[in-house]
């Protein structure tokens, strides 16, 4: 009595004794390297496979048990082998040529339709991981019930990606060895073997042959390896990359510097958006913008899948809707920034004048106002503007230039000169309202504020403050060396650079302003 | 060998108009197709005929469909389209042509 095991061969359940399963596992697997395109490969696979099952089913009505080695060996004579197939009108024996130097029993992933509770995710990871599913399904629901939405996510998008083992030989190969270095020596030692036979009947005429597919077997081998790693990179690359966006994107973290460095290394994205679009827009430009990001490193996680699990899928659907999502939410982000554009039409300016209460100083110190010491900066510049925390609140701050001038009058004075745009000059009125910047006199120091900070909810619109220290001619002006770090526009007449100027006092003459020895 | 080898290129050759051929009068089912064929020794394996058949109705020339039968899987059904028996005329009428050409050099020789 042998051992038998128990088959289903699309739908038709049968006893087969080992031997005999073994010879006809080796010929489906035969048969679906042979036919390994799209749909009309499939399709063929599939009515032979019912073939083989109706011809089994006869054996069986015959009055026997189970199927032998014999039966098997009687419907391959029956049905043929792979190469009897070849149908020449289409490409199949260039195709069938070019696979025959392949490694036997790949390892493929399929969904598991058979084993399944919700799409057979879990059970065709498991049947290639050689696990029991049931590890995979606790771990599941208790990443789920962890809060660990990504899984579900994940989940469904292997439910649409990988396809299910339909055909008997898919879900063979579902099982099939994978391309361990010891499966590639051994299948090299079976063409040796051949090869050798080969030589001695036909004194060595197909040697040359031969011994060239051993070398693309070998080939084959190594490429499986590189497949592997190459693939294994691309998941982890896409993988966190894709998580490490999307949290960064929803709580507007700075991570985001430390994924997508190269184009702007220290952006806060969500942060800055902000303050130059209105939230509805913000929503709209963060949307297009996971998408425009997202989708490349999707396609890179699903690359690296297919690399290593090899799946089958429609690449060219997928690539193609792929790309068009892509480049629909990439117009979308640039209609997006044009009609922002919109919101820069007009420019609009102020100049307020404040006259320090300076009657009897000679000197005038500029320093700058190291109290307003709740400004803590923060690492996210755009353009001239950093994102600082002040109050514990998230606000714009720019950098306003300083230059000193002269003046007729007889008393120091600060001039604030505001500009901004808008959509049109009453807007950008109101954004040129928004501009807010500090200083105070004391006796007869000058504390300027190193920033100036838009106002709440007042968004980006290129604001731009000049102070000018009006200096009446004869009197003198030190410049503070804190000053340097500030953005410094000052003529004089030494031809000193403006860093420079710092830490020195200064005469303003009628021509300008004199280094005092 | 020769002979062999030959004698599969020219069965090959007509094995997709005797398929038509066979689909000309009703639906019929692959075993079926397949029975009728080898009774007249035109297939040595029956893995020739299933991509041939995928291949024609890809074509358009044929279409099928499924039947329920009894206990089992269901049965695959081929039947010619209106463009399949357009094409089985046109074959048939060059099958004629072909046949009289060489009996016709036959005789002559």
């Amino acid at each position: 009595m042998k051992k038998t095991v128990t088959i289903n061969i699309r739908g038709n359940v049968f006893h087969i004794e080992e031997d005999a399963y073994q010879k006809l596992s080796e010929y489906l697997e035969d048969l679906a390297q042979h036919f390994d395109g799209q749909e009309a490969d499939q399709e063929i696979l599939q009515d032979i496979e019912s073939r083989v099952a109706e011809l089994l089913q006869n054996k069986i009505q015959e009055g026997n048990e189970a199927i032998t080695e014999e039966m098997v060996a009687d419907v391959m004579n029956r049905m043929g082998s792979p190469k009897d197939f070849m149908d020449d009108e289409d490409s199949n024996s260039a195709k069938a040529e070019a696979k025959m130097p392949k490694i036997k029993a790949k390892k493929r992933l399929y969904r598991d339709g058979e084993n399944r509770v919700l799409g057979g995710v879990c059970s065709g990871m498991s049947t290639y991981f050689n696990i029991d599913p049931v590890f995979l399904r606790i771990l599941f629901v208790v990443l789920v019930f962890l809060g660990v939405g990504v899984s579900g996510f994940i989940y469904l998008i292997l439910w649409v990606v990988v396809p299910k083992a339909k055909t008997t030989a898919q879900r063979l190969e579902m099982r099939g060895e994978e391309a361990t270095i010891r499966n590639i020596k051994k299948s090299v030692q079976e063409e040796m073997t051949e090869v050798k036979k080969s030589f001695a009947e036909n004194g060595g005429s197909e040697i040359v042959s031969q011994g060239k597919s051993v070398g693309i077997k070998v080939a084959n081998g190594m490429g499986r390896f590189l497949a592997v790693l190459v693939g294994s990179l691309l998941i982890v690359t896409g993988f966190f990359g894709f998580i490490f966006f999307l949290i960064s994107v929803l709580l507007g973290n700075t991570v985001l510097h430390t994924t997508i460095s190269g184009i702007h290394p220290d952006v806060d994205v969500s942060g800055i958006l902000g303050f130059m679009v209105s939230p509805g827009t913000v929503s709209l430009a963060l949307l297009l913008l996971v998408l425009v990001i997202g989708i490349p490193l999707l396609v890179l996680l699903f690359a690296g899948t297919k690399m290593v699990f090899r799946y089958k899928t429609n690449n060219k659907a997928i690539g193609l809707g792929a790309f068009g999502i892509w480049l629909v939410a990439l117009l979308s982000l640039a209609a997006v920034g044009v009609g922002q554009a919109d919101n820069f039409k007009q420019k609009s300016s102020a100049t307020i004048s404040k006259i320090l209460e300076t009657p009897h100083v000679k000197t005038l110190y500029i320093n700058v106002n190291t109290t307003s010491s709740d400004v803590d900066e923060n690492t996210s510049k755009f353009n001239e503007f950093e994102l600082i925390k002040q109050n514990n609140k998230l606000v714009l701050a720019g950098h306003p230039e300083v230059k000193i001038e002269s003046t007729s009058a007889s008393d120091f004075a600060v001039v604030l000169s505001k500009q901004a745009r808008g959509k049109n000059s009453a807007d950008a009125q109101k954004n040129l309202s928004g501009i807010v910047y500090n200083f105070a006199s004391k006796d007869s120091t000058l504390y300027l504020d190193r920033f100036f900070t838009l106002d709440n909810q007042e968004k980006w619109r290129k604001q731009e403050l000049v102070v000018t220290v009006k200096v009446p001619v004869g009197k003198h002006v030190y410049i503070g060396k804190d000053l340097e770090t500030m953005n410094l526009d000052i003529n004089n007449l030494d031809n000193i650079w403006d860093k420079e100027m710092v830490g020195k006092t200064w005469e303003m003459t009628a021509e300008g302003l004199l280094l005092k020895k | 060998m020769k002979l062999e080898k030959t004698k599969a290129q020219l069965k090959k050759g007509v094995l997709e108009y005797c398929i038509l051929s066979v689909l000309g009068n009703e639906p019929l089912y692959i075993s079926d197709i397949l029975l009728t064929l080898e009774k007249s020794d035109l297939v040595a394996v029956e893995g020739t005929v299933y991509p041939m058949l995928v291949r024609l109705k890809n074509e358009g020339y044929l279409g099928y469909h499924w039947e329920e039968a009894g206990e089992g899987q269901p049965r695959k059904y081929y039947s010619l389209t209106e463009p399949g028996k357009a094409f089985l005329g046109e074959l048939g009428k060059f099958w004629n042509e072909l046949n009289k050409a060489v009996l016709n050099m036959n005789s002559k020789m």
